[in-house]
C-alpha cells in the first residue's frame, strides 16, 4: 500500500511538473547543460591528464622503475645491481607488465676536437628499450641502435637532436666520451653517431646519448650491473598496484641483489651492501608531474561548485516559485489529511524527478560530446599558433583525446541529482510549513 | 441522540499588525451525530473560524473542542492532519480540487493518504460519482469540469472515506441557484442515507432555509439559536 502511494505521489510530481512545462524545461535544461558540461571537462582534463602523464611516462620514465633504493635516494654510478634473466622473467610474468628494459645511467663530457658537451649516457638493451619508450621511433635522421653491438666495429651513439646540434655532428661523425667511472678511473671511448631523435622530451633532445648496455657498462665499470629497470604497463590507472605486485615478485630470494660486490673505491665499500630493490610508480619517480594532474583533479572540485550552483539556484527559484503558486493547493491538501512529512515528499519528490531528468539528459549530452572529442579528439590548434605545443616540458599533438570512463559520466549526474535534490529541501519545507486554514483563506 | 462536537467557551484572537481581531468571543455550542447544520451570519462573524476549530484546522486562544472524547483543539501538525485524514471531510467555496488529479483521482485521494488498496478505492468511489452524475467524467481533469461538477467531486471526496463529519464552507457560494440545488439534495440525501453529520457555514438563505439547525453568529459571539425544519 505504501508502494501504492509512493507511485501515485511519483506520478503526481511528475504531473505537477509537467503543468508548467515551459518552466520545468528550461530548469531541467539548465541542469542538463551543467551535467553535459562537466562530463565533457572531466573527460577533457582525464584525457588531458592521461596525454601528459603518457608523454612523460612512455618517452623516458616508463610507468614503474626498479633501482637500489640507494639509488632512488641519490643517483650515483656505483649504486647498481645484477640483473639475471630470471629476473627479467619474472618481471615480465607479472599481470599488465607488456616490456621491461634495463638501463645504465652515466654522466660525462661528449664531444670531439671542436666542442663537448655535458651529456647524461644512457646505456640501453636496443631491443627491449624501444619496447618500452617510443625512443626508437623517434629517429629523425640515421638510425636507432643496431639490435646487437659490434664487437669489432666503432661503438655507436644515437644523440637528441639539440645535442647533435650543439656538437654540430651528423650521422657517421665520431664522439669521444669522458667520465668517471665507479672505480674511479677515468673511462674513455670513441662512439661513432648512428642516428638522432626528436622526441619532444627536452632532457632527452638537449642532453642524451643513447648507447649500448654492454658499452656503458664497460664505459662506467659496472661489471654486467644495471642502474634501473624501466618498466612499461597496460594501463596508467593502475600502475600502483602493478608497483605493489613488482615489489611483492622482486622479494624472492633468488632475485635478491648484489650478488657479486663491485670493484669501488675502497672508501666506498658500503656500496656492496644487501640494499634492497625499490619498485616505484610513475607518481613517485615524477613527484612534480603526478601533483599537476592532482592539482587538474582538484579544479574539477573548483568546476563542479561553480557551475552546479547555477544550476542550484536555478532550480531553487523554479521549485519555490513553484511551490508558492500552489500554495493555496498545498494548503487543501494538508486541510484534507495529507501530513506535512508527507507534502514534503512530493515537493521533494518534484525536484527529484527534475534534477533527474536534467541530469540524465545531460549525462547523454555530455557522453556523446565527449565521446566524439575521445575518438577524434579535440582541436586544441585554436589555442596555440598551429602545429604540436608542449606543457612542463611534454609534448603535446595539437588534438587531445578525451577520456571517458564510467565514474566520468557517473559522477557528474549523481552529484548534480544529490545537489539537485537538497536545493529542493527549503521549497519543500517552506511547503510543509503552511497553515492550511490561512493559506486556503489567502492569508499567507 | 449524544453531541458529536462540543464547542467550550471557545475564543479566537488574531493578531493583525498592530491589532488583536477577536474572531471568536465565547462561543458554546454542542453538536449531535447526523445533523444537518448551518452556521449563518454576515461576513466577518466568526463562521469560518469556529468551522476551521472544529475541522481541527486552527486552535482557539481560549476553550476547548471535543469531537466525542477527542480533544481536538489541543491536536497540532501531523496528529491534527492524521485526524482530519480519519474523520473529518471538506468541501470548500472555491472546489479546490488538486488540477493534476482527474475527478476519480481526486475523489480517491483521501482513501489513498488511508492506505486503501487501488481496487478497493474505485469500488467505493464510482457509484458515488455515479450517484452525483459524474461516471462519464470520471477521468476528466478539474479544468475540464464546470464548477458546479467540480464541486460535487468535492462532495464525493469528503463523503468517500465515510467521515464522522463533513464541513463545508459556503459550498454554494460560486454556483448558481439550481446547480446549489442540485447539490444541497446531493447533500442531504447522503446525510440522511450515510447518517453523516454536516455543517455549513452560509449566508446563502438558500441553503439555510434547507438545513434542520441554524447557528447564528455576530460579532464572534452566538446570537439566536434557531431550529429549522427543511
Amino acid at each position: 500500500m505504501a508502494g501504492n502511494l509512493r507511485t501515485s505521489f511519483l506520478a503526481m510530481a511528475a504531473r505537477n511538473l509537467l503543468r508548467n512545462g515551459w518552466r520545468s524545461g528550461l530548469t531541467a535544461g539548465g541542469i542538463a547543460v551543467s551535467v553535459a558540461m562537466m562530463v565533457w571537462t572531466v573527460a577533457m582534463m582525464a584525457g588531458f591528464s592521461g596525454t601528459m602523464v603518457r608523454g612523460a611516462t612512455s618517452v623516458e620514465l616508463g610507468q614503474v622503475q626498479v633501482h637500489r633504493a640507494d639509488y632512488a635516494e641519490k643517483a650515483r654510478p656505483e649504486r647498481s645491481f645484477e640483473v639475471s634473466a630470471a629476473m627479467l622473467k619474472t618481471i615480465e610474468g607479472v599481470p599488465e607488465v607488456q616490456a621491461v628494459s634495463p638501463r645504465v645511467h652515466l654522466w660525462g663530457l661528449l664531444g670531439n676536437e671542436r666542442r663537448s658537451q655535458v651529456t647524461r649516457l644512457v646505456g640501453v638493451d636496443a631491443v627491449r628499450e624501444p619496447k618500452v619508450t617510443p625512443v626508437a621511433g623517434a629517429v629523425t635522421l640515421g638510425a636507432w641502435l643496431s639490435a646487437k653491438p659490434s664487437k669489432t666495429g666503432p661503438h655507436e651513439v644515437v644523440l637528441g637532436k639539440d645535442l647533435a646540434r650543439k656538437l654540430n655532428v651528423k650521422v657517421g661523425s665520431e664522439v669521444v666520451a669522458f667520465l668517471q667511472a665507479t672505480d674511479g678511473s677515468l673511462g674513455n671511448d670513441l662512439f661513432v653517431v648512428r642516428g638522432v631523435v626528436e622526441t619532444g622530451n627536452q632532457l632527452i633532445d638537449r642532453s642524451t646519448a643513447f648507447i649500448h648496455l654492454e658499452d656503458a657498462r664497460y664505459l662506467g665499470v659496472l661489471d654486467g650491473r644495471t642502474h634501473e629497470l624501466a618498466i612499461k604497463t597496460a594501463r596508467l590507472d593502475n600502475v600502483n598496484l602493478v608497483a605493489a605486485q613488482l615489489t611483492q615478485a622482486l622479494r624472492s630470494d633468488q632475485h635478491k641483489m648484489a650478488s657479486a660486490p663491485l670493484k669501488v673505491d675502497p672508501d666506498e665499500q658500503d656500496l656492496n651492501a644487501a640494499v634492497p630493490l625499490l619498485v616505484q610508480p610513475w607518481s613517485e619517480l615524477a613527484p612534480d608531474l603526478f601533483k599537476m594532474v592532482e592539482l587538474n583533479d582538484k579544479s574539477t572540485s573548483l568546476l563542479y561548485f561553480v557551475i552546479y550552483l547555477i544550476a542550484i539556484l536555478s532550480i531553487v527559484n523554479t521549485q519555490r516559485m513553484s511551490a508558492w503558486e500552489r500554495r493555496r493547493e498545498f494548503g487543501v491538501m494538508l486541510a484534507i489529511g495529507l501530513s506535512p512529512a508527507r507534502l514534503f515528499r512530493l515537493v521533494l519528490t518534484e525536484t527529484f524527478l527534475l534534477a533527474l531528468a536534467g541530469a540524465l539528459l545531460g549525462a547523454a549530452m555530455g557522453t556523446a560530446l565527449a565521446s566524439w572529442h575521445a575518438a577524434v579528439g579535440f582541436d586544441m590548434s585554436m589555442f596555440t599558433d598551429g602545429g604540436s605545443f608542449s606543457y612542463m616540458g611534454i609534448a603535446f599533438n595539437e588534438r587531445i583525446f578525451f577520456k571517458l570512463r564510467a565514474t566520468t559520466i557517473l559522477e557528474p549526474t549523481l552529484v548534480m541529482l544529490v545537489v539537485g535534490t537538497l536545493a529542493g529541501i527549503w521549497p519543500a519545507w517552506k511547503a510543509m510549513r503552511l497553515e492550511p486554514a490561512a493559506t486556503i483563506a489567502g492569508r499567507s | 441522540m449524544s453531541a458529536l462536537i462540543r464547542v467550550q467557551d471557545v475564543h479566537r484572537t488574531y493578531r493583525q499588525g498592530e491589532i488583536d481581531v477577536h474572531a471568536l468571543r465565547g462561543v458554546t455550542v454542542d453538536l449531535d451525530k447526523g445533523e444537518f447544520t448551518a452556521l449563518a451570519g454576515p461576513s466577518g462573524s466568526g463562521k469560518t473560524t469556529l468551522l476551521n476549530l472544529i475541522g481541527c484546522l486552527d486552535r482557539p486562544t481560549q476553550g476547548r473542542v471535543l469531537i466525542e472524547e477527542d480533544v481536538i483543539s489541543e491536536m497540532t501538525g501531523t496528529d491534527a492532519a492524521n485526524y482530519r485524514l480519519q474523520h473529518i471531510g471538506f468541501v470548500f467555496q472555491a472546489y479546490n480540487l488538486i488540477p493534476v488529479l482527474t475527478a476519480r483521482e481526486n475523489a480517491e485521494f483521501i482513501l489513498q493518504l488511508r492506505g486503501v488498496p487501488p481496487e478497493v478505492r474505485k469500488a467505493t468511489v464510482m457509484p458515488l460519482l455515479e450517484r452525483v452524475g459524474l461516471l462519464d467524467m470520471s477521468e476528466r481533469r478539474p479544468h475540464e469540469l464546470s464548477g458546479g461538477q467540480q464541486q460535487r467531486v468535492a462532495v464525493v471526496r469528503a463523503l468517500a472515506a465515510k467521515p464522522r463529519l463533513v464541513l463545508a464552507d459556503e459550498p454554494t457560494a460560486n454556483l448558481d441557484g439550481e446547480t446549489s440545488e442540485a447539490l444541497l439534495d446531493l447533500m442531504l440525501e447522503l446525510n440522511k442515507e450515510l447518517g453523516v453529520t454536516f455543517l455549513f457555514s452560509t449566508h446563502d438563505s438558500q441553503v439555510i432555509e434547507r438545513c434542520r439547525r441554524v447557528i447564528r453568529l455576530r460579532s464572534g459571539q452566538l446570537a439566536q439559536p434557531d431550529e429549522g425544519d427543511a
